[in-house]
């Protein structure tokens, strides 16, 4: 199978890998187009997939969270790819996960996400559940000069 | 036009006569000529400032509406109270205004939207579907549950539909109402003692003797066995069957609180002696403290104090079950570190709480009494309904005959203890209250 993302770059994936994608598996087409879902993010979640590629079960989390730790709550290697994640890319991981069915990381992921509430003020949860504000034109300037950076390096160490 | 307007009948402006006919005629119109509403709202609200407020806010457009409905159909004491905190709180601003102190004025209007932060609409996590919500919210605890409700409307809209709020309830109730599984091992005091005794019989010899030669039989001088051999002990599916809603359950049925202190304030009279040629001998009044924690095991640990203990003290001795045993450095300091504490068991019976603790040769025990004072917490006092002493050889009982200088703990919820509550096997449990 192929997913096409938003930017256009392609994903060939195993039909091995889309074990835990409950929507997707059915469907007999070659390619997908998803237009909602960036790069970035598709990354991830393949990541996570051929992570659990030889498991058979995943096993559940346990309701409520019992302990401030993610690493006694969760598996090593669950743990170790949740953690580290903003916001942001939280939710986006959430969406993308629910557009393509695979519960098992829509339930990792909301639990990141209560971890980050759990026990923290409400001045706080608000300041993570509202929106950013627009970005200024400078930070717009910003983004595009370290994505030219990350071009630039790999010609000059060929030099 | 004048003809039209429904006048207010004199009956009711001669009732109220210190209200103005204008103020009275504007309730009139806006309750739609309702005179039951109006009696009913009058009443309650008597003074004159209070209505002129409720005029004031009735002109704004928002909260017509709310008003409205709160006076036809509402609490009209919260009302009441509403009213007061706005005329207090403008009251407060105007004098600071006329005393020149613009910082505290802002300070003030801070408070005021702080109160109750609501974000908006356009966020991302709001545009999910509601099962990721509740999916979050079943991973927190009900504190943090509250906190966000409070933040996120969406959370609280979910949260708001009865069976759904239903299930969270019996969720917490399940884990405060049938937590001890496993019933401790209570002994009695004449038990303890005997196991004691039959563990250190090298410091009791001489005394066996003497009884040995007294009585044959030693055990029925020493003491006789008292207790409660009908202990009913809480359970969930017993209680259910007492209230109608799982909330309902939650917010009243009496319960110990683990995630603090009971704290409590005694004295005993000593007496001294008289001096050289003084006819009558003085007595002082000796206060004391006493605070006690109780661990989900079954166990608990209590620390008598001559001093109030301050917050990091508290902190330090409560942190664990084991921390009465750790030593301190230096022999001396660790001896009488250790008299302050008594470690023993506890055990729920319906209202009351069973307490034995043994030091040494003596036992205690005590029966407090769960309730919930001013209505505030349930489980917030513990009253001392009596309490007796057993050492080897000697007896020492006290009843509590008086009702109204009954000895009493107040609870105390510390919020550092939560995050570091001492518990494996139930763990998330500790984490409810």
């Amino acid at each position: 199978m192929k997913f096409i993302t938003q930017d256009g770059q392609a994903f060939e994936i195993t039909e091995n890998t889309l074990k835990y994608c409950s929507k997707v598996s059915n469907k007999n087409t070659e390619t997908l187009n998803l237009t909602s879902i960036n790069s970035s993010i598709l990354k991830k979640v393949v990541q996570y997939c051929e992570m659990h590629k030889g498991d058979d079960i995943i096993p559940k989390i346990q309701k409520p969270l019992l302990s401030n730790n993610l690493y006694e709550v969760l598996s090593f290697k669950d743990a170790e790819y949740i953690t580290n994640l903003e916001l942001e890319e939280l939710l986006h991981i959430i969406q993308a996960a629910e557009f393509l069915g695979i519960n098992t990381l829509v339930d990792l992921s909301c639990a990141q996400f209560a971890m980050k509430i759990r026990g923290k003020s409400s001045e706080y949860i608000k300041s993570c559940l509202s929106p950013k504000m627009h970005k200024t034109d400078e930070e717009f300037q910003m983004q595009r000069d370290n994505e030219n950076l990350v071009k630039i390096q790999p010609m000059q160490s060929s030099d | 036009m004048l003809q039209t307007i429904n006048q207010v009948p004199k009956q009711v402006l001669l009732e109220f006569y210190n209200l103005s006919k204008l103020q009275v005629q504007y309730l009139y119109d806006v309750l739609e000529n309702d005179l039951d509403t109006l009696y009913r709202v009058l009443h309650s609200i008597k003074r004159t400032e209070q209505i002129d407020k409720l005029i004031e806010e009735l002109g704004q457009q928002h909260q017509q509406q709310g008003l409205l409905k709160s006076m036809t159909y509402g609490n009209l004491k919260e009302l009441k109270n509403f009213l007061k905190q706005r005329i207090s709180f403008e009251n407060l601003i105007s004098s600071l205004e006329r005393l020149n102190q613009d910082e505290e004025i802002q300070k003030l209007k801070e408070l005021k939207e702080l109160e109750r932060p609501i974000i908006q609409q356009d966020s991302r996590f709001l545009e999910l579907p509601l099962y990721i919500h509740l999916i979050v919210m079943d991973f927190l605890d009900p504190l943090s549950l509250h906190k966000t409700r409070l933040v996120c409307l969406k959370m609280n809209d979910i949260f708001n539909v009865p069976q759904i709020s239903d299930k969270f309830y019996q969720k917490f109730c399940r884990a405060l109402f049938d937590q001890i599984e496993i019933q401790p091992n209570l002994m009695n005091p004449f038990d303890k003692t005997r196991k004691y005794i039959n563990e250190n019989l090298h410091l009791f010899e001489s005394d066996l003797q003497l009884i040995n030669s007294m009585n044959q039989n030693p055990s029925q001088t020493i003491w006789n066995n008292w207790g409660n051999p009908q202990q009913n002990i809480l359970n969930y599916q017993e209680l259910r069957q007492h209230y109608q809603s799982h909330k309902d359950m939650y917010d009243q049925q009496l319960r110990l609180n683990y995630c603090g202190i009971y704290a409590m304030k005694e004295y005993y009279i000593k007496y001294g002696e008289a001096q050289f040629q003084q006819t009558s001998a003085p007595c002082y009044r000796v206060d004391f403290f006493r605070y006690i924690r109780f661990w989900r095991d079954g166990t608990f640990t209590m620390y008598i104090s001559s001093k109030k203990l301050t917050k990091t003290e508290i902190y330090e001795y409560f942190r664990s079950p084991e921390i009465g045993i750790i030593p301190k450095q230096g022999f001396q300091k660790h001896t009488q570190f250790e008299d302050c504490f008594l470690r023993g068991e506890y055990r729920v019976v319906l209202d009351e709480v069973h307490v034995i603790a043994a030091r040494q040769s003596t036992t205690f025990q005590y029966i407090y009494k769960i309730k919930n004072y001013q209505n505030k917490h349930p489980g917030n006092v513990l009253l001392q309904q009596s309490g007796q002493m057993h050492t080897f050889g000697d007896t020492y009982r006290q009843d509590i005959g008086d009702s109204q200088k009954r000895k009493h703990f107040i609870y105390k919820h510390l919020e550092e203890f939560r995050q570091e509550l001492h518990d494996e096997l139930y763990g998330w449990k500790n984490v409810v209250y």
